[in-house]
């Protein structure tokens, strides 16, 4: 107190002191600016790149892979999955013993000789990371943790697997190891099933453990579209078992199966031999994976027959009952000489078609002129891609046939090519009263959160011919299957089958001209009446026989059957009930209608025409099977409807009822238990 | 003596009104502080949980993915078919064998009068009858 006192006397010190005070705290005033300046500067300009440092070393990425889309049919039935699988990988610096541990490895995976000599070199050439065995089995983990090795880790990868393994292989095609379609509609629509990656951002502890602080991704948005197919796998399946015994049988090297819905163009089908196990694609044959019914065009051969008559009648270049002459089975159009197999004298388009004669065939082409030939089978669909959203999709050629030969030949189905497709949607439009529908495959892709990226609806390409003359044609092709025509082994007994052989000679790329392999087909309408499917079966190189009627026929047969029973399309012909039309008077059971307590042991009764016209009397099913119990009802002309399977148990009204024609009557079934 | 007392009391008071303020805010920023730190630390505990969440969501979906998968794999129709034929003994049915009926549309009513002749009670007591 006393030296501020005495400080304060002098009035020079005292200005001085305060000048020093000033600059002092100015001084300080500059430097904390100075700091607020920095501060400022760092927290507002230099923020995002300062963040991005900072987060750079606490903060990790932790990735997730997105999930492919799944594969349906059009039933909803998964025809591809993907499935989180682990794949071993390992730290080669933390391994004591490379080639050791290499050695134990290989032995826990199983692995050959020259795959346990490349596990060895990746070991020794990763420093920090190496795989082992990517996408392993379960058991290959398991057996790789049993050995307890440092340094070992397992990370989750998406796998794809085709839970229906054969079936439509090739049209699925084959996803690589890291995930990308590599082949078929896993490359078409790869972008739109493989989904996005996403990654979350988190720390990690010092623990390892993972810490999330922003919350976690909705699961559907790193979710790849779904693909809807309109393929029906029970179809499928049927396709290709005909199809692999028809090739087996015939000793063939290929074959080809096409079922297309022709008022719609959907392929219910696309089946080929040899197949493949999608699962393990690297045991497959490059061959075996190709889609040859989309993929490969081939001189389709007499099945064009139907095409040439149906433009000639539609042009008026030709009538029904016109008759050619047939040359006796040989005629020479300048150098060349055409067959027939048999020879014939005067047939009319009918009988072109049933015996399949090329020579009045190219008749027919002849009358029918170049341009129209031509014009037609473009009409038709050939020679331009269908747009099945495969990739590499085949074309076909049709040249303009300057020639007389070439005019022939392409009146008979050679010297020109088509896809497999092509030909099912053209017997297609035949079958479509003459509208050519836009064959498709795709049905739908759907996002997982609902959005439609893409829908196929059934397009009407053009009107190709009118529907009389489609029908006049698929009437003709009726006689095929008739005794007398190429195809009898592809009739069927409960529908009309309407359809054309075909069996071509294929081209020798060496030799410049036709060698002796043939391509066997058949093509079929089912039920002639109201088609409900096309079938086409192609058979590459038979060898035991060579003809569509022979070889390709009775695969047709097979899945016509099969198509027909689960389209639940009802028989062309009318049951012709052996139990029905007996009027048998009343028995004892009509004077008590109402009894309540019907007996399975009673005689069973068809049809009464009882009292009245109108009326029929309800007929006793208890206990019998559901298909006798149907055909039963039917002949009384009543309604069957059924309610569970196996054999009936109850049925409303009662046995023994009068009711009105066409009434409904109700059977519950059950299986015994 | 008094008056110094007085005095006293009166300067202790007076310093206490005086720090009342520093007090207040001084429990205000630990009040502040631990709120703040609570919250940081149930923020890392909702974080792990999060991930433990997450994580436990991914392997369920896994296993969801892989039973789906299994259950395809399962109803192959190539496997249900050996299986039908060799354990069961059945075929495929031949064309005759299976019938197709109109199909039952929703809303539709036909002008069949069957159902409508009897009573309800009926066919529960056939249904009896009949096992």
């Amino acid at each position: 107190m006393r030296d501020l006192k005495a400080a304060r006397v002098p009035e020079t010190n005292t200005r001085w002191l305060r000048l020093r005070v000033m600059l002092m705290g100015g001084l300080f005033l500059g430097l904390l600016a100075v700091a607020f300046g920095r501060a400022v500067y760092l927290q507002v300009y230099e923020q995002d790149k300062l963040r991005e440092l900072a987060q750079d070393q606490y903060v990790r990425q932790i990735d997730i892979p997105a999930r492919r889309g799944d594969i349906f049919d059009r039933r909803g039935t998964p025809l591809a999955q993907s499935v989180e699988v682990d794949s071993i990988w390992a730290d080669p610096s933390m391994l004591q013993d490379v080639r050791k541990a290499a050695r134990a490895l290989a032995k826990a995976l199983k692995l050959g000789a020259q795959d346990a000599e490349e596990l060895q070199a990746r070991l020794q050439r990763g420093k920090r990371f190496a795989w082992v065995k990517r996408q392993a089995k379960p058991q290959e983990v398991e057996a790789v943790k049993a050995l307890s090795l440092a340094g070992m880790g397992f990370t989750k990868e998406p796998k794809r697997f085709y839970p229906q393994r054969e079936l439509a292989a090739q049209v699925m095609g084959v996803v690589g190891t890291d995930g990308r379609g590599l082949e078929g509609l896993e490359l078409a629509f790869n972008d739109e099933l493989s989904g996005q990656n996403s990654s979350l951002s988190g720390f990690r502890d010092a623990k390892g453990r993972k810490l999330l602080m922003q919350g976690t991704l909705d699961p559907i948005e790193r979710e790849g579209a779904s693909v809807t197919l309109t393929l029906d796998r029970h179809l499928q399946y049927v396709a290709e078992k005909a199809l692999v015994r028809a090739v087996e049988e015939s000793k063939a090297v290929a074959g080809t199966v096409v079922v297309l819905d022709p008022k719609t163009g959907e392929l219910l089908a696309l089946a080929n031999a040899p197949g493949f196990n999608p699962n393990t694609p690297g045991s497959a044959q490059q061959e075996a994976l190709r889609n040859r019914a989309a993929l490969d065009a081939f001189e389709p051969g007499s099945t064009t027959k139907a095409f040439v008559i149906a433009a000639a009648l539609e042009e008026k270049a030709l009538k029904p009952e016109d008759v050619f002459f047939c040359e006796n089975g040989a005629w020479r159009i300048g150098r060349y000489t055409i067959n027939d197999t048999h020879s014939y004298a005067w047939l009319s388009a009918k009988g072109i078609l049933q015996v399949s004669s090329n020579i009045c065939a190219a008749k027919v082409g002849q009358v029918l002129g170049r341009e129209r030939l031509v014009a037609y089978y473009h009409a038709f669909g050939f020679a331009e891609r269908t747009g099945l959203s495969l990739p590499g999709e085949g074309k076909g050629i049709i040249p303009f046939p300057k020639a007389e030969v070439a005019l022939a030949t392409q009146s008979f189905g050679q010297g020109m090519t088509a896809t497999a497709v092509q030909i099912a949607a053209g017997y297609g439009a035949l079958a479509n009263e003459g509208v050519l529908m836009r064959p498709y495959l795709v049905s739908k892709v759907v996002d997982p959160d609902g959005v439609v990226l893409l829908e196929n609806r059934p397009v009407e390409v053009r009107r190709v011919v009118s529907s009389k003359v489609a029908r006049q044609v698929v009437g003709m092709l009726e006689s095929v299957v008739a005794k007398e025509g190429t195809a009898p082994k592809a009739a069927m007994q409960e529908y009309r089958v309407a359809g054309k052989t075909g069996t071509a000679e294929k081209a020798d790329p060496v030799a410049r001209g036709y060698s002796d392999k043939r391509i066997a087909s058949f093509v079929g309408v089912v039920p002639a009446d109201n088609p409900r499917a096309v079938i086409l079966v192609v058979v590459d190189e038979p060898k035991t026989d060579v003809y569509g009627g022979l070889v390709a026929a009775p695969a047709f047969k097979e899945i016509a059957t099969a198509a027909m029973a689960h389209l639940a399309v009802p028989s062309s012909r009318t049951i012709s009930p052996e139990v029905a039309v007996a009027p048998v008077a009343p028995p004892v059971a009509a004077k008590a209608p109402l009894t309540p307590k019907p007996t399975p042991e009673r005689p069973t009764v068809a049809v009464q025409e009882g009292e009245g016209s109108g009326t029929v009397r309800v007929p006793d099913v208890q206990g019998q099977v559901g298909r006798e119990a149907v055909v039963k009802l039917l002949a009384s002309a009543l309604e069957p409807q059924l309610l569970g399977s196996g054999r009936v148990v109850s049925q409303t009204p009662a046995a023994g009822v009068l009711v009105d024609k066409g009434a409904r009557v109700t059977l519950e079934l059950a299986t015994r238990p | 003596m008094t008056q110094v007392s007085s005095r006293n009391t009166v300067s202790v008071g007076r310093v206490l009104v005086h720090l009342l303020p520093a007090v207040l805010l001084f429990a205000l920023f630990a009040a502040v502080g631990i709120l703040h730190v609570t919250s940081r630390v149930l923020v890392v505990d909702m974080g792990y949980r999060l991930s433990k969440a997450e994580s436990e969501g991914r392997s369920l979906t896994r296993e969801n993915d892989r039973l789906k998968l299994e259950l395809a794999t399962l109803k192959a129709p190539a496997r249900l078919e050996k299986l039908a034929r060799e354990q069961l003994g059945m075929m495929m049915p031949p064309g005759s064998a299976v019938m197709s009926l109109e199909p039952e549309l929703p809303g539709v009513r036909r002008k069949g009068k069957g159902e409508a002749r009897k009573p309800a009670g009926l066919r529960v007591a056939e249904r009896e009858n009949a096992r």
